[in-house]
């Protein structure tokens, strides 16, 4: 039976599918959900210089926004099902080092989540983030449409 | 506990075994180390889970010339007895395997010019709501060819899919 479930979420509807399955699998092995968002790293240019500051404070409050609403949803739905539930931020890596991170320090045993996410081409088969996680991950991964 | 059934939203909590979470799972196998992990993962889970597996081996046959095949004289015949030797013995393995966990198993062996094709087409035909595949973990551009298959499954499986890899230094 699966016993920590973990839960990437990028904050979008494309996630609430993965994290539904979760919990249902949760459910069934008396497992805690691990919910991670994880903000990739600022795309401004030069921070050094100090002179994009405004700019990139404004960008990571709005992003520390989003992904504290996104965790926040998840442990909203865990404890509806009255499941346990541990949720994490994680910024300064792209997201998928981030997931599979928290995956081996949490000792997490499954990964659900979404065949793809916010970003990325529309042409391509699935998302970049979702891939590179298939390729690296040691421990299964669930995917959902 | 109240029954499950009384209360919809709480449907989700300590499902009855007639009922499981996924009824039916795709074990698509190739004979290889990396698909004999998802074999092996699909029957435990099945096993814990109450669900039943349908076992997949896609005999990937190769469009010939029909001249060149009027040229040689050989009996294409031969070749596809193998291959769905090949096939059969592919899905007796996880028919074995899930025998001996006591989970009911449907064999199936096609024969199909595309595995992400026939896999797809198979959970379709077979009602399979879930699908365990196993994916090779190489390296730079090989990872990118191994894993094409899974990625085409992926993106047209309309059920859930659980990628597997070896753990890293099995294979």
């Amino acid at each position: 039976m699966l016993r920590r479930i973990l839960v990437p979420t990028d904050g979008t509807e494309r996630s609430t599918s993965a994290l539904e399955a979760a919990l249902r699998l949760a459910a069934l092995g008396h497992g805690t959900i691990i919910g991670v968002h994880a903000s990739p790293p600022p795309y401004v240019m030069a921070p050094e210089l100090g002179l994009a500051a405004p700019i990139h404070d404004a960008w990571r409050r709005e992003r520390e926004q989003l992904g504290q609403d996104a965790v926040a949803y998840i442990r909203r739905r865990a404890g509806e099902a009255g499941l346990p539930c541990e949720t994490l931020l994680v910024t300064g890596l792209p997201p998928s080092d981030a997931i599979i991170r928290t995956a081996r320090e949490q000792l997490c045993d499954l990964i659900v989540m979404a065949s793809r996410g916010r970003g990325g081409l529309a042409g391509r088969l699935i998302g970049s983030e979702t891939w590179k996680v298939l390729s690296h991950s040691a421990i299964p991964v669930l995917v959902l449409r | 506990m109240a029954d499950p059934l009384d209360n919809p939203s709480d449907s989700t909590a300590g499902k009855p075994p007639g009922r499981p979470l996924y009824k039916r799972i795709l074990v698509p196998t190739d004979g290889s180390d990396v698909s004999a992990i998802a074999e092996q993962a699909a029957v435990e889970f099945a096993r814990a889970h109450g669900s039943e597996i349908v076992a997949l081996s896609v005999a990937q046959t190769y469009p010939t010339y029909a001249a060149a095949e009027a040229s040689m004289a050989v009996d294409p015949n031969l070749d596809n007895d193998a291959l769905r030797d090949w096939a059969e013995r592919n899905v007796r393995r996880v028919s074995a395997a899930a025998a001996g966990a006591g989970v009911a198993c449907t064999p199936l062996t096609v024969f199909a010019y595309s595995a992400s094709d026939a896999i797809l087409d198979s959970a379709r035909d077979h009602g399979c709501d879930l699908i365990f595949m196993g994916s090779h973990g190489r390296r730079g551009l090989s990872r990118l060819l191994a894993g094409s298959e899974t990625q085409k499954v992926l993106a047209g499986a309309e059920v859930p899919v659980m990628v597997l890899r070896p753990k890293p230094g099995t294979a």
